[in-house]
């Protein structure tokens, strides 16, 4: 058994934390268009991915243009892949498929996702690429190191998700958004196009995304699969988080997801922390089903089970 | 008629002059960026800042400095009478011919003959790198040897996708459905996965890439032509470490996970060769996903619990990764790598060039090539690719040739003889001893020993290595279990 000193607990609850910003921000944009639209969009990890070769060829490849205006448009272009996925492949795929829509979608997401990534190995090659930024530099706060990407990566997460929020909150395209979550066919009945909210949280979605994917890329290097795994923590983080949930409740889920993973890893070998998030993945389904059954019934005051497992993917 | 089919109504048939511009526009931007996609000039990232000097160092040569290599062909070439290695030297004394110096027969050596290959590499998936620079190698072997007079090597290329079960699975059915007797693999053929399908349907194969690793030693058909890592260059590594660091006692490790039971086997070989050592193992022993680059979780465990000597069992773009992150976290261990890659110098982000990266294995110094073969094997791989070879690539370069060779031991026996795995495994047993791109001099070629046990190298040299600065510096050569060590 390896020591535990409180300097390798704290260092593991620093790095679950920046890494738990980049589970948050994939919670959120995954969380919102699957709450919105319904749709499971397993095309995100392709998006993801796009967002972040985008920026790389805009400033090493293409154009030489300067980093930061790159990794805008970069992150802004996959973003309209996102929205171009919606109105040109799940809305018709959607609207042909009728009763069998959800799993249409969600096989047509798929799709996309592996021909994509096969899309970018031919066209950016199926090697590693080496994304350098601004110089990378060390902060040590009382023996606690982490990088600056870090830093600017939790900034830019928290501010992402806490506009996102107040955005569903308090203005009129927000609230368009939580309509059409709430009752799609309501909220075109009063005059909101649902078709076109759609493709405006598709839009959004795909930002959080590319955002996290950008510093990724920063951090470590750009490759094509590099969207496998992320896809993953999305769907875990979005649906623990609820997807009919604020942002900032799904963001603070990222980083719970992540503290457990690091704080695994204190007893567990690196390779099994990822099983410790599914297995808090399946207690928590477990325990909704055991809230919703007839046993649990039993002991509701009102006689009845508390309908807690969504009954359609709108509700999840 | 609503207006929207009205309007469709209108420019059915024709194309307007503005739809048009866009159309050109459009074109013309994509082309370029298309194309712009695909360019591997990495001069464009000289607007980076630490890293651009390390792009360009990547894709370039990695210059060996220091002492030159001993030459390997000098030894093996005296214990290998009959190879054709070896008989270079009376053959063509002061030749350079390659030819002579392989000692082709024109009349067994296949001239006119197609050989049906199969390469199962990781084409795709985060090790795709390798299957890269691999299937460069055996292309370029298989011109020379059709230029040298040889057969026509067919290569079917499989996809195991770096390390995939499924895959390897299924590359191994596409070759006994083909009726393919032989085959080229890397990472230890699939991780294991194809090792018992190569020995049922007796499909021989040469593994450059992985070599046998401890778990994969005397399998039928399967033989390992590179030095295992870690644990072959463990001994040397370890005699090394007592020269330069005196003072450490502990060794630990973070290495690839492989899976069960080759992790426990390679442990088991790395803590005996430890304690052989008179080093003391202090239970660091982490395992990491192939691939991972994030590696938060294990660092922090690392520094609580730090060796003085941090073996680095990853490959690719992997420990140039862990360097980077263990750089910031402050580890102080002597870190030592097992593998040196351009994709690893582009994921240290400028860490290897500023911070150094020691590495210990049967290292391709393409700045030195020795014999003819490899000269020549150097100067067209550059022609070609427009940069130097690397060690996957002179691995399957020089597998290429070793299977030749024995093609024509068989062809040499009887012209009209079947090659199969069977027969060239006889072939193989008959002489163990084959030629190789590594070592040799002006008028010999280098030559390597498997061993008839564990089908792994006897005999190959490798070395301590330090990159830093965009150069490569040789500190220490020794061979299998730190045999003939001596500094640089």
């Amino acid at each position: 058994m390896l020591a535990l000193t409180f300097e390798t607990f704290r260092q593991l609850t620093v790095n679950g934390f920046f890494r738990g910003c980049a589970y948050g921000l994939l919670g959120v944009g995954f969380a919102l268009i699957l709450g919105v639209t319904g749709r499971f969009h397993f095309a995100y990890g392709f998006t993801y991915t796009l967002a972040a070769y985008l920026a790389f060829t805009l400033t090493f490849r293409a154009f030489s243009w300067p980093f930061w205006p790159s990794a805008i448009l970069g992150v802004l272009l996959a973003a309209c892949a996102g929205a171009a996925i919606e109105r040109g492949v799940y809305r018709p795929l959607a609207k042909n498929a009728g009763a069998t829509a959800l799993l249409a979608v969600f096989v047509a997401s798929l799709g996309i996702g592996i021909a994509g990534e096969n899309l970018i190995r031919l066209l950016w090659g199926s090697e590693t690429q080496a994304y350098f930024g601004p110089t990378q530099t060390t902060i040590d706060w009382w023996g606690v190191t982490f990088i600056n990407f870090d830093w600017w990566q939790a900034i830019a997460a928290i501010v992402i998700t806490a506009a996102l929020a107040a955005m569903l909150r308090y203005t009129a395209l927000g609230r368009r958004i939580k309509a059409t979550r709430v009752n799609p066919d309501l909220a075109k009945a009063i005059g909101i196009d649902a078709d076109k909210t759609y493709v405006i949280v598709f839009f959004l979605g795909t930002i959080c995304a590319g955002v996290a994917s950008f510093f990724y890329a920063v951090k470590y290097t750009v490759d094509p699969a590099m969207g496998t795994l992320p896809i993953t923590y999305a769907f875990v983080v979005a649906f623990l988080g609820g997807t009919a949930r604020s942002p900032i409740r799904v963001f603070l889920m990222g980083i719970v997801v992540s503290l457990i993973e690091q704080y695994a890893s204190i007893w567990l070998s690196v390779q099994y922390t990822q099983t410790a998030v599914f297995v808090v993945l399946v207690g928590y389904l477990t325990y909704l089903a055991i809230r919703s059954s007839a046993f649990m019934a039993k002991f509701n005051k009102a006689g009845r089970p508390t309908p807690v497992v969504p009954s359609t993917a709108a509700e999840v | 008629m609503d207006d929207e089919q009205r309007s469709e109504i209108v420019h059915e048939g024709r194309i307007t002059r503005r739809r048009m511009l866009f159309g050109a526009a459009g074109a013309v931007g994509a082309a370029a960026f298309l194309a712009a996609c695909g360019d591997d000039d990495d001069s464009t990232s000289a607007t980076t800042a630490a890293g651009a000097a390390t792009a360009t160092t990547a894709a370039g040569a990695a210059a060996t400095t220091g002492s030159s290599m001993a030459t390997q062909g000098t030894t093996a070439g005296s214990t290998a009478g009959t190879t054709g290695a070896s008989s270079a030297g009376s053959a063509g004394a002061g030749s350079t011919d390659l030819a002579t110096l392989l000692a082709i027969d024109p009349a067994s050596a296949g001239k006119g003959t197609t050989i049906q290959l199969a390469a199962v590499l990781a084409l795709t998936g985060t090790g795709s790198f390798y299957g890269k620079t691999m299937s460069r190698g055996l292309d370029l072997a298989a011109k020379h040897i059709a230029e040298l007079g040889g057969p026509t090597f067919k290569y079917t290329y499989l996809d195991h996708k770096s390390g995939d079960a499924a895959a390897g699975t299924q590359a191994m059915a596409e070759i006994v459905s083909k009726g393919i007797h032989a085959k080229f693999a890397s990472y230890t053929d699939d991780l294991g996965v194809m090792l018992t399908s190569t020995a049922e349907n007796k499909v021989f194969t040469l593994d450059g890439g992985g070599g046998t690793s401890i778990f994969g030693q005397g399998k039928p058909y399967f033989w390992g032509t590179r030095a295992i890592t870690p644990n072959d260059t463990l001994p040397g590594l370890f005699k090394w470490a007592k020269e330069t660091h005196p003072d450490a006692k502990t060794v630990g490790l973070v290495g690839w996970d492989i899976g069960e039971p080759n992790n426990s086997i390679v442990k088991k070989d790395v803590l005996a060769k430890i304690s052989a050592a008179g080093y003391e193992f202090n239970n660091l022993y982490e395992l990491v996903p192939v691939g991972g680059q994030d590696f938060s979780q294990v660092l922090p465990k690392i520094k609580g619990n730090e060796p003085d000597l941090l073996l680095v069992g990853m490959y690719g773009q992997d420990p140039g990764s862990f360097a980077n992150q263990a750089a910031t976290a402050g580890l102080k261990a002597v870190r030592v790598g097992f593998e040196f890659t351009p994709d690893g110098v582009k994921a240290s982000k400028g860490t290897y060039d500023s911070a150094g990266y020691t590495f210990t294995y049967d290292y391709f110094d393409p700045a030195n090539p020795k014999s003819p073969m490899a000269k020549k094997f150097v100067e067209d791989f550059k022609k070609d690719n427009g940069e130097d070879p690397d060690f996957y690539a002179a691995n399957f370069y020089e597998n290429a040739f070793v299977m030749w060779e024995l093609m024509r031991r068989i062809w040499k026996a009887d012209p009209k003889a079947d090659i199969n795995g069977d027969s060239l495994e006889k072939a193989l047993e008959s002489d163990l001893t084959v030629v190789s791109v590594y070592g040799g001099d002006d008028t010999h070629l280098g030559s390597y020993t498997l061993d008839a046990t564990t089908h792994s190298v006897k005999k190959r040299q490798m070395g301590v290595f330090e990159y830093k600065g965009g150069k490569v510096t040789a500190k220490a050569f020794f061979g299998i279990d730190g045999a003939d060590y001596k500094s640089a």
